[in-house]
């Protein structure tokens, strides 16, 4: 009969074996988890960018330069790039999604939301110095303002028909 | 009618040509923005536009792979209580220039609501 000792030695060797193997289980179940998790937040982040498109086009916008619209159009100023990011953000945490953007002839960007059920609209103007909002409601003159980001909530209201 | 004369009949419809960078002038939709309806700053608060009935498709895109044209009646600038005034250019190159003036340098009311009262133009619907 083994000695007891070598029975330990067997059963030591065996577990450590048996914990390597458990080990690296672990550490390929975690990578596993970890890449699927940085996959996962990857596609969240992408979805939550329910303005991506916008956050594209206003990439494409930046690169513009003087003429861009073959008429004299000044080129989008960094100072309206930069806000219409932001708000392209703030807008999509709140599950905002911007219609459409587009640059104009002074420098301006235009950012066009649109109600999700009706046919109302508002639209921001970003400009250098200034920003103003637009209403627009199809059956009477559209009505501006300055835009403040503490109105957002006014302009949400009006798209919601509230 | 002579270069000066206000249009007054709110059925003539007039044509805006705008320039196709990136496609972004255009709603997914293809409607227009209201950006094709704002004025350059060379253009001092007129915005051109030709006289549908005096001009043809091509003459008023020149390019297609460079421009697009929208088509609207003229009841709409008179709505946004803006004037029309026929200006055909001195040297006889454009017969059936006009434009709609004044918009000022940060009205956005006026480019929006005649940006929502157009339509796509097409040597189609021309």
């Amino acid at each position: 009969m083994p000695a007891l000792s070598s029975y330990s030695e067997d059963i030591a060797n065996e577990l450590e074996e048996s914990v390597s193997v458990v080990k690296k289980d672990i550490y390929r179940t975690s990578r596993k988890l970890r890449s699927r998790s940085i996959t996962i937040f990857d596609s969240v982040k992408n979805d939550i960018g329910i303005n991506s498109r916008i956050l594209q086009l206003l990439s494409k916008f930046s690169s513009l330069e003087h003429g861009w619209d073959g008429d004299d159009g000044q080129p989008p100023s960094p100072a309206a790039i930069l806000y219409a990011n932001y708000l392209c953000k703030l807008l999509g945490n709140r599950g905002i999604k911007i219609y459409h953007s587009a640059p104009g002839p002074r420098g301006e960007i235009m950012l066009d939301i649109r109600a999700e059920k009706g046919s109302r609209s508002v639209e921001i103007i970003l400009y250098s110095d200034r920003a103003f909002a637009v209403m627009i409601d199809p059956t009477m003159l559209p009505t501006q303002n300055m835009f403040q980001i503490d109105d957002l909530n006014k302009y949400i209201k009006f798209l919601n028909n509230e | 009618m002579v270069k000066g004369d206000i249009l007054i009949d709110p059925e003539i419809v007039l044509i805006r040509r705008a320039h196709l960078p990136m496609k972004a002038y255009s709603n997914p939709d293809g409607t227009a923005t209201s950006r094709v309806f704002t004025p350059r700053p060379k253009d001092k608060g007129a915005l051109s536009v030709n006289i549908k009935e005096l001009t043809t498709y091509e003459q008023s895109i020149e390019n297609p792979e460079r421009y697009f044209l929208f088509q609207l009646l003229n009841r709409a600038p008179i709505f946004c209580l803006k004037t029309t005034k026929y200006d055909p250019n001195d040297d006889g190159t454009n017969n059936a220039h006009s434009v709609i003036e004044i918009i000022d340098e940060y009205d956005n009311v006026t480019p929006a609501y005649l940006a929502k009262a157009s339509i796509k133009c097409s040597a189609l619907n021309f």
